[in-house]
């Protein structure tokens, strides 16, 4: 492998990796120490932490599937118009003209899976005990994250515009109505009312904030896009970023009780 | 047998000693051990000639490559840890030496022992742990000297041995540390470099998962690059018909296909000759789309104020040259068809070319 050896003695191969070949301890722990990438990852673990009987890999299969769905995401932009005109072809066009279009089907599978694997992760951290003090805080986040799991999922199933779409954020949508003080058909609805004028109408109340109209319309496609490929996924990816951090910082993957 | 976890540091320090002798050999006992010391010498002064050799089976080379290969100073754990397998080797072997020494076969094993021996009256001379580490930091302990230590070793040294040193060093990365399999690979070279890649690749159930992986992430990329051309364009076509030749009389310049396919369809006089022909409404200077100002009968730049004839000739403004024509040709149903594939420039002599107008 004398090329192999030219290649890693070159200047590019030094610039860029800043430690010799990882084959001894040392090296092997500066690899983790300098690398960006690797360096989320800690230089050792518990022996059960790699065991699949514990963990499931389920915290690590869900944020794989968040991966996919970032890249698939993104080269689905290419070819989607959030508009009445386009949105329903453009879906159409991505399944039956678009070379590869089976990108738009991993998306689809890949948000499927996110979400039960979500669900398997907190179930598996429920089952061994792993949201005790000092991890409550990681719960918390976890939480949340599993709320913008299925918020994503609501907005992204609205995109299509096809009819499941548009009455199935339609009824989903309706909830918010009966949402406390807030919506107009909601618990102490009244309560907000100045001088005899209702504060909250069906104009003003939360389901109008999420719709961005009275009904399911442009506007909400429009609103639900860009929650869907921009707010929501900006907001996960910084959660994900402290829940690993707190992963780490509150004594590693947890261990068997 | 000795344990060697067992030992005390003043048997550690003995042993130590026993080992700094080890180069006095020959001139303490030259009798007794002549040939068999030889040996060990020739041993240590060649520890890559020996690692062929039964030789490379003596306690002495043993200890000296366990040494670990760190290239700067030795800690002191490290000597002590050194000290220690040296003093319990030769523990070990003074039982199983003397039977050996009266067997001129057992040549190499009675290497160690006649070391050992010939050190024994020097374990008398006090010295503290201060000036053995010392002594081991500075490289001055004698014996067999590995690849891994070479470097190691001291300048005051006698001069063969610097450049023996200097000759092995650069060798030290290559040695790995069983010395047998280097040999056995050298065997067949170019064939261990065929199945290397293939064992690299598929050896291992990691491997193959790696493999896997970037076949997978290969054809991916692949597609990727096909997905990003579209197979359906919303384009207009770039061939069009506008209609049949009457609805373009004499003198007129037809604009309601400038919004859709940026074309004006003109009948004029051209040099002599009546011609309907399709002009690029892209201007000559930078791009902008002309405007045909019927009053004044030229097409005008509001961007920098060219100006074109209606022909296309540019008679104002900063345009270098003549407004380009589309290929405009009479269509099976009798209806003009342009054709925005093809243009024609006037300064190429091309508006000549019979495709580029119709006669009317």
């Amino acid at each position: 492998m004398a090329i192999g050896e030219t290649i890693r003695n070159s200047q590019i191969w030094k610039s860029i990796f800043r430690h010799p070949m990882p084959l001894d301890r040392r090296n092997r722990i500066v690899v983790m120490l300098t690398n960006f990438f690797l360096h989320l990852h800690p230089v050792s673990i518990k022996k059960q932490g790699i065991a699949l009987s514990f963990t499931w890999c389920m915290g690590g299969v869900t944020f794989f599937l968040f991966l996919v769905e970032t890249v698939t995401g993104v080269l689905l932009m290419f070819y989607y118009r959030p508009t009445l005109e386009w949105a329903y072809n453009d879906i159409l066009a991505l399944r039956d003209v678009t070379s590869l279009g089976i990108l738009r089907e991993l998306h689809r599978w890949g948000a499927h899976a996110m979400v039960i694997t979500t669900w398997l992760h907190m179930y598996r951290v429920f089952l061994t005990g792993s949201y005790k003090p000092p991890r409550e805080f990681n719960w918390v986040i976890g939480v949340i994250l599993l709320l913008l799991t299925l918020l994503l999922s609501f907005t992204g199933y609205l995109l299509p515009w096809d009819q499941l779409a548009i009455w199935a954020i339609t009824v989903g949508s309706n909830m918010a109505r009966a949402t406390p003080i807030l919506g107009y058909e909601g618990p102490g609805q009244q309560l907000l009312t100045i001088g005899g004028i209702d504060m909250i109408t069906d104009a003003s109340d939360a389901r109008f904030g999420l719709l961005g109209a009275r009904f399911v319309g442009e506007e909400t496609l429009n609103r639900f896009y860009v929650l869907h490929c921009i707010a929501i996924p900006l907001a996960v990816a910084l959660l994900l970023a402290i829940h690993f951090w707190r992963v780490r910082k509150d004594g590693g993957i947890s261990g068997p009780l | 047998m000795a344990d060697k976890k067992k030992m005390s540091v003043a048997e550690i320090l003995a042993a130590a000693r026993a080992q700094t002798g080890g180069e006095s050999a020959p001139a303490a006992e030259p009798a007794a051990a002549a040939e068999p010391v030889a040996d060990s010498a020739v041993a240590a002064e060649q520890p890559v000639v020996a690692a062929e050799q039964p030789a490379a089976k003596s306690a002495a080379v043993k200890t000296a490559a366990a040494k670990p290969a760190a290239g700067g100073r030795p800690s002191v754990a490290e000597i002590m840890k050194l000290a220690r397998e040296k003093g319990g080797g030769a523990a070990a072997e003074k039982p199983a030496a003397k039977p050996a020494a009266e067997k001129p076969a057992a040549k190499p094993a009675a290497a160690k022992p006649a070391a050992a021996k010939a050190a024994a009256p020097k374990a008398a001379v006090v010295r503290d742990t201060a000036s053995i580490l010392a002594a081991a930091r500075a490289g001055a302990k004698p014996g067999p000297v590995s690849k891994a230590e070479a470097p190691t070793r001291p300048e005051p040294r006698p001069k063969p041995a610097a450049e023996h040193a200097a000759k092995t060093a650069p060798t030290l990365k290559a040695v790995p540390p069983k010395p047998v399999k280097p040999v056995v690979k050298k065997a067949a070279e170019g064939e261990e470099d065929r199945r290397g890649f293939l064992e690299m690749a598929l050896g291992s159930f990691m491997s193959m998962g790696f493999t896997a992986l970037s076949v997978t992430g290969g054809l991916f990329t692949l597609g990727l690059a096909r997905y990003m051309f579209p197979n359906v364009l919303a384009e207009p076509p770039s061939r069009f018909k506008v209609g049949f030749k009457e609805g373009f009389p004499s003198g007129k310049v037809e604009t309601k296909y400038v919004a859709q396919y940026g074309v004006w369809v003109v009948n004029s006089d051209v040099q002599g000759q009546q011609q309907i022909y399709a002009l690029k409404t892209v201007c000559t200077h930078l791009g902008c789309t002309p405007n045909w100002l019927e009053a004044e009968q030229k097409f005008k730049c509001p961007c920098h104020g060219s100006g074109f004839y209606k022909d296309g000739v540019n008679f104002e403004g900063p345009a270098p040259r003549p407004l380009e024509r589309y290929a405009i040709r009479v269509s099976d149903d009798g209806q003009l068809e342009v054709d925005k594939s093809r243009t024609f420039q006037e300064e190429l002599g091309q508006w000549a070319d019979p495709d580029s107008f119709i006669t009317v």
